[in-house]
């Protein structure tokens, strides 16, 4: 069974409680305090330690303004750019079909980085809280997967993002944002029935004259599917989502080639030039 | 049923507060050295399977030499690569798996190939025909990085997935080549002068290729090709670097020009090609960022 989410933009009310108890769960440093000006959004982005992210979209110069809101997270691509970058083989798609990173394999190379087409995944610098001080984690935990997660944070040189909490997944637990989310915008679930209960909605949502779509289901691009989806109600852009991500490794049979051929014509004409006299 | 096709009635967002979509790549001087570096020993070993064959004194040093720059920097490579991760003392857990879809994994385990080979070559270990052995993964390792940085989402690198492997061969040959011409500079004119060919024609192709990409890019190409980083590039990489040593060493192909004045063109043109082959590197590396940083072009993902 693929477990995922389905995020219900239309649900959300920007509470970001889904943001904190991420944090609270996966024991992430905060932040910082810092007011962007942009809406209510002072997250930012999704990072290394931030794997929730709230987004803000005001749209006041439309006839009827309105906001949108929508809790971002990692996609766990069917065909995931990270997961075939990784050299390591520290990213795994594990038993419930999410892509996870093992934070005792990865050494910090950062191909993963580049190679997502969402921008999610991202290096966790050397942690410290917001005075400075070096975050001392408690590892008294009893849940061996925990203390693995929090000796990787503790000294940090590592690549980060949502384990669609791997842990409370194997405990039998909701993960802690859909948890945390008072509105049901975040569901979390087996991939299949989300998607059933999804496009349900978005026909519903239709009879009441609110267009919306599904980004990430029946996709034909070479990401596929994504096991955390969305429901939008503005094109992909509004939202900072790629409308047509591309799964980098489609680019390598082309450049392997043009570089074969370059070499091998460089060779030859080299050949002929060491052997003329 | 489904719409898969957002609605467009809306007016049209450009982006959510000019946020970047992607993530910047966290690499920095020692992944461009090693593609610099790893260039050059690629780029050696070639030089040393072509020059193979030559009977000529200065033909055997140049032999000699190749091979020793390759050991040298089959050790230097490495060391390079683990300063840059994120975790050094974990650099082992490249060889936990070979991963033929990933090309830092097949760089790892060629780099592992070659610095036995390598090391075995001048230890007067190896059997004959060795050398072209050495010589085809030397030319993988001088190609792959180009095809490691084009296979990721970050648009100006996504864009060159044909050029970029192309200009990293060239461009490991042409500094190859400059550096062993530099090694040579004290011997006769010999195997200078047929490096010095070869570093023509690869560096005439490494600059088609960059004026090509500069086209086809376009807006994609702009971190690149445009603005202080631009100037740079352009004045470092394409007029020094690539024009500057072709003028060189075409003249002196042409006008037969040996003795002292050979060597100071030898040693002119050389050292521009090693500045340019580093500039290009670093321009490659540092435009990324920029790319990563533009949402629009994040927005048009090149297929």
């Amino acid at each position: 069974m693929a477990s995922g989410f389905f995020t219900d933009t239309t649900l959300c009310i920007g509470c970001k409680a889904c943001e904190v108890a991420c944090k609270q769960w996966n024991e992430l440093p905060s932040d910082g305090f810092e007011f962007s000006g942009k809406s209510y959004d002072n997250t930012g982005a999704l990072s290394g330690t931030t794997w929730r992210h709230v987004s803000f979209v005001e749209q006041m110069e439309l006839a009827e303004p309105r906001w949108l809101m929508m809790s971002d997270v990692c996609k766990h691509c069917t065909h995931a750019g990270c997961l075939e970058a990784c050299p390591t083989g520290a990213i795994i798609r594990n038993e419930f079909d999410n892509v996870y990173i093992q934070p005792d394999i990865c050494n910090g190379c950062g191909y993963c980085v580049p190679a997502c087409p969402f921008g999610v995944v991202d290096l966790i610098q050397a942690l410290s809280n917001p005075v400075g001080q070096r975050i001392n984690y408690n590892t008294d935990s009893l849940n061996p997967d925990r203390m693995a997660q929090s000796a990787l944070q503790a000294t940090g040189g590592v690549a980060g993002k949502c384990t669609l909490c791997y842990d409370r997944q194997r405990s039998g637990l909701t993960p802690a944002c859909a948890k945390a989310c008072p509105t049901d915008s975040i569901q979390f679930g087996d991939v299949e029935e989300l998607k059933a209960r999804a496009k349900q909605r978005v026909q519903e949502l239709d009879q009441r004259g609110v267009p919306a779509y599904l980004y990430g289901v029946d996709s034909e691009g070479s990401v596929g599917d994504l096991n955390a989806f969305f429901l939008l109600t503005d094109r992909p852009e509004a939202y900072n989502l790629p409308p047509r991500p591309v799964l980098p490794s489609t680019h390598q049979p082309a450049g392997y080639a043009t570089a074969a051929i370059t070499a091998a014509a460089l060779a030859l004409l080299g050949a002929a030039i060491f052997r003329s006299r | 049923m489904m719409s898969v096709e957002p609605p467009r009635d809306q007016e049209p967002a450009v982006s959510y507060y000019g946020q970047p979509v992607l993530k910047r790549p966290r690499w920095g001087w020692n992944v461009v050295t090693y593609l610099f570096l790893g260039g050059i020993m690629g780029g050696s070993s070639l030089i040393a399977a072509l020059a193979d064959a030559g009977a000529s004194q200065s033909q055997r040093r140049l032999v000699r030499n190749a091979n020793r720059t390759s050991l040298a920097l089959s050790i230097i490579c490495p060391l390079v690569l683990i300063s840059h991760l994120g975790r050094p003392e974990r650099f082992l857990h490249m060889l936990r798996i070979l991963k033929l879809k990933s090309p830092m994994s097949l760089g790892v385990w060629s780099l592992v190939a070659f610095s036995t080979i390598a090391t075995a070559s001048v230890a007067g270990l190896s059997p004959p025909g060795i050398v072209f052995v050495q010589a085809v993964i030397g030319s993988f390792i001088a190609g792959y990085t180009g095809v490691l940085i084009s296979a990721t989402a970050i648009p100006i690198w996504a864009k060159g997935k044909r050029h970029i492997p192309a200009v990293s061969v060239c461009s490991g040959i042409a500094s190859a080549a400059a550096l062993q011409s530099l090694l040579l500079v004290r011997e006769g004119d010999d195997a200078r002068e047929k490096l010095e060919r070869l570093e023509l024609a690869a560096s005439a192709a490494e600059l088609l290729i960059l004026l090509d990409f500069r086209r086809y890019a376009g807006d994609y190409g702009a971190p690149m090709y445009t603005g202080p980083r631009g100037e740079r590039f352009r004045a470092l990489t394409l007029m020094a670097g690539l024009t500057v040593p072709l003028i060189l060493n075409s003249s002196r192909a042409v006008l037969k020009v040996r003795g002292t004045l050979g060597r100071v063109l030898t040693v002119l043109s050389a050292a521009m090609t090693l500045l340019g082959g580093y500039v290009l590197r670093e321009t490659l590396i540092e435009a990324g960022k920029t790319s990563a940083d533009d949402p629009r072009a994040a927005f048009a993902q090149p297929e």
